[in-house]
């Protein structure tokens, strides 16, 4: 029971020996496949994720395409050797609603008028889940959109902060997540200031939500720029087509 | 060269500069809409964004495209785009050639000119979906039919289609790069299918 | 004019005319920014459930039933009861929504009321073990929306609530490994009082308790679910606008605010 575990000491160290507003060591590459419009790996913790992206494509089945913008499908899918457990690949209902919740993080970042009548796929793959699962597949998912060469607004930058042994803290590991009081998923465009998912689980007061907006704004600068590194490391080398 | 931009990168103000390309407004700052680089004209108050990562692969106005005829009718031709420049679309695009884009001439019916399976060239006239093509010009037409009796590969011989295997004779709006001869050549514009191949 | 919101493409048009009279400070039925629609709350209306609620919200109508089975504990929490909560459309309840499998919406709605109850541990499942290990009672929530009308959410989530407030199951005896169900019946420990409150926000306005061109024009809904000490126990945005800084902690006030409301109408069930 949660009682038993003391996830973090009186003088604020965690289980892993982080900080209370420290993320996990954090790695992200994009262009990491061929075969796709654009890709990106990252790697939060033990959390390990690929995204890649396909199209803009014709819509099939047809009657799905919209004349005005683009459609975009996302799929969130954990594979079955992701887990503790096996997990069934069959989707889930949490797979189901956070392919949504994704969709909607990501969807305001997206020039989606400028391709009419196509559909743009994101697949996001979890190949090992530690927590923070859907937020390193956002924070993923748009550096592979804008490797696709897909207009955006801004890079989509999320992560997790929770309440643990009483404390507010950044970027939940599995452990804490599993044993802590809340967890709260928050995306956000950094540069626009903009809130794209907002999610709780958990019990926190008024003054815990809004401390955990405030840590969660730390956490999504830092990420926004490794984000910028792996994107210039991708396109340093790029020549100008005019 | 300027620096690398990316995606939500502020690039101006509007009191500056007028922005052109991949940029776009909010509240009052220029910002990056794609990873590229910035071009500024001080004098003319112009501010680009050119794109300088991938390209989305979706054929634009005045693309050359190769496609697959899915269906003829009188008034119109439906064809699959299935490539551009070294790229293939998977799944193909839906494109739509009428009767009054396929040539110069008067043309009396589409489907008299092409049928399903013909493998064209054409270009893109209008990406206001469905994309339009059109094969006005020598260049556009069909690189590849088959007989519609036998369903062999039917050679040119100038203006008319032979089929090697049965006789029949048969028609098509033909593009100069046809890719079977009569009489055993094969085209060497043929060799190009697939190539990368640019509008003039 | 006809109401056609549910047409993705009148969305911006419908959008355009709601805006307009959001200017003014008049929603389209005439409610302040943060009026909820008048809350009807009926319960025990089914006998052979173990609980049961009738809630309306305005013209949108759900219905809740729990059913209590004897069953047995997940493994690593031997010692506690379980609860399932599942939502469905019913294709009563609009012409878009279709009999078969959820779609997304429906799994979505669905995990929003069930986490509002789980993760406020508003149950205290303890107190549903039997026979450590090997008997506990499993709770159903099964939810039906009837009438679509906006908000299915909150009025799914106060049916649940309702229902489970209100539920008898049977009092037990234990003899060796034998369970006996007896005649007498208890409720089941209800801990809190969880209550979803969902807020509308189209342009810069956010409105509280959206009807459906509402909700079909907003930008974005959140859903936030708290309790009577003021702690917030789910949240979850749906849709694909954005929100601003300041937003979470506006629609935290009206949630908690709104939320007192219908705890208060709650509690005359007894």
């Amino acid at each position: 029971m949660s009682e038993s575990v003391v996830l973090i000491t009186q003088d604020g160290v965690r289980l892993d020996g982080r900080r209370i507003d420290e993320l996990r060591p954090v790695k992200m590459q994009v262009g990491v496949l061929k075969n796709c419009s654009g890709s990106a790996y990252i790697e939060q913790g033990k959390t390990k994720i690929l995204v890649a992206v396909q199209g803009p494509r014709e819509a099939h089945p047809k009657h799905i395409a919209l004349p005005g913008r683009a459609i975009l499908r996302t799929r969130y899918h954990m594979a079955p050797f992701s887990t503790d457990e096996r997990k069934s690949p069959a989707p889930s209902r949490r797979e189901v609603e956070l392919s949504k919740v994704i969709r909607e993080a990501l969807e305001p970042a997206l020039f989606l008028e400028e391709y009419p009548k196509t559909v743009i796929d994101v697949f996001i793959e979890v190949l090992q889940a530690d927590a923070g699962t859907r937020s390193a597949g956002i924070t993923a998912a748009s550096i592979a959109l804008a490797e696709a060469g897909i207009p955006m607004r801004d890079l989509v930058t999320a992560v997790a902060v929770g309440k643990v042994g009483g404390k507010v803290v950044l970027d939940l590991n599995e452990a804490e997540d599993e044993h802590g009081e809340a967890d709260m998923p928050i995306a956000m465009m950094p540069s626009l200031n903009k809130i794209t998912l907002l999610q709780l689980n958990g019990r926190l007061t008024r003054q815990e939500l809004e401390e955990g907006v405030n840590l969660v704004k730390k956490g999504i600068k830092e990420l926004y720029s490794l984000q910028k590194q792996a994107l210039r490391a991708r396109f340093s080398g790029a020549q100008v087509e005019v | 060269m300027s620096e690398i931009v990316l995606p939500g990168d502020a690039v101006g103000v509007v009191e500056e500069y007028l922005g052109e390309g991949f940029v776009y407004e909010h509240n009052g700052v220029l910002r990056a809409a794609t990873v590229g680089f910035v071009h500024r004209d001080t004098s003319k108050h112009l501010l680009k964004v050119v794109r300088s990562g991938r390209t989305p692969n979706v054929p634009t106005k005045g693309d050359v495209v190769y496609g697959v005829v899915s269906d003829a009718k009188p008034k119109m031709v439906v064809v699959d785009i299935v490539s551009m420049d070294k790229k293939v679309f998977q799944p193909p695009f839906t494109a739509l050639l009428p009767i009054s884009m396929i040539s110069t001439e008067r043309v009396e019916s589409a489907d008299s000119l092409y049928t399903e399976s013909d493998i064209v060239i054409a270009k893109v006239e209008s990406t206001s979906s469905p994309f339009i093509l059109s094969t006005k010009g020598s260049e556009f037409g069909v690189i590849l039919a088959r007989c519609r009796n036998c369903g062999s590969m039917l050679e040119s011989d100038t203006k008319i289609l032979i089929c090697p295997n049965c006789g029949a004779k048969d028609r098509r709006k033909l593009s100069s790069n046809y890719i079977l001869k009569r009489h055993g050549g094969v085209s060497k514009s043929g060799e190009s299918f697939g190539n990368n191949r640019k509008d003039s | 004019m006809a109401d056609l919101s549910t047409v993705e493409e009148f969305v911006p048009i419908q959008q355009k005319e709601l805006l307009a009279l959001l200017s003014t400070g008049v929603r389209e039925d005439g409610r302040k920014f943060d009026e909820y629609r008048k809350v009807e709350i009926q319960t025990s209306i089914y006998e052979k459930a173990n609980g049961s609620a009738m809630v309306k919200i305005g013209n949108t109508v759900a219905v809740a039933g729990v059913k209590a089975e004897l069953g047995e504990p997940f493994p690593d929490t031997p010692n506690e009861g379980v609860l399932t909560v599942s939502l469905e459309l019913l294709p009563h309840a609009s012409p878009s929504f279709e009999p078969g499998p959820p779609d997304e919406n429906a799994v979505e709605m669905s995990r929003i009321v069930d986490r509002g109850l789980r993760e406020s541990k508003a149950i205290k499942t303890s107190e549903l073990c039997v026979l450590p290990g090997k008997k506990v009672w499993v709770i159903y929530v099964d939810i039906y929306a009837m009438d679509h009308d906006g908000n299915i959410v909150d009025a799914s989530g106060i049916a649940a609530l309702a229902a489970l407030l209100t539920a008898k199951i049977p009092e037990v005896k234990v003899e060796g490994e034998d369970v006996v169900l007896l005649e007498s019946t208890k409720g089941i420990p209800m801990v809190e009082r969880p209550v979803p409150v969902t807020v509308a926000k189209i342009g810069d306005y956010l409105v509280v308790d959206p009807s459906l061109s509402e909700e079909n024009v907003a930008d974005v809904r959140v859903t936030m679910t708290t309790l009577e000490s003021g702690i917030v126990s789910s949240i979850q945005k749906s849709g694909s606008g954005t929100l601003e800084e300041p937003d979470v902690l506006k629609i935290y006030d009206l949630a908690y605010e709104k939320g007192k409301e219908i705890r208060s109408l709650l509690a005359k069930l007894g």
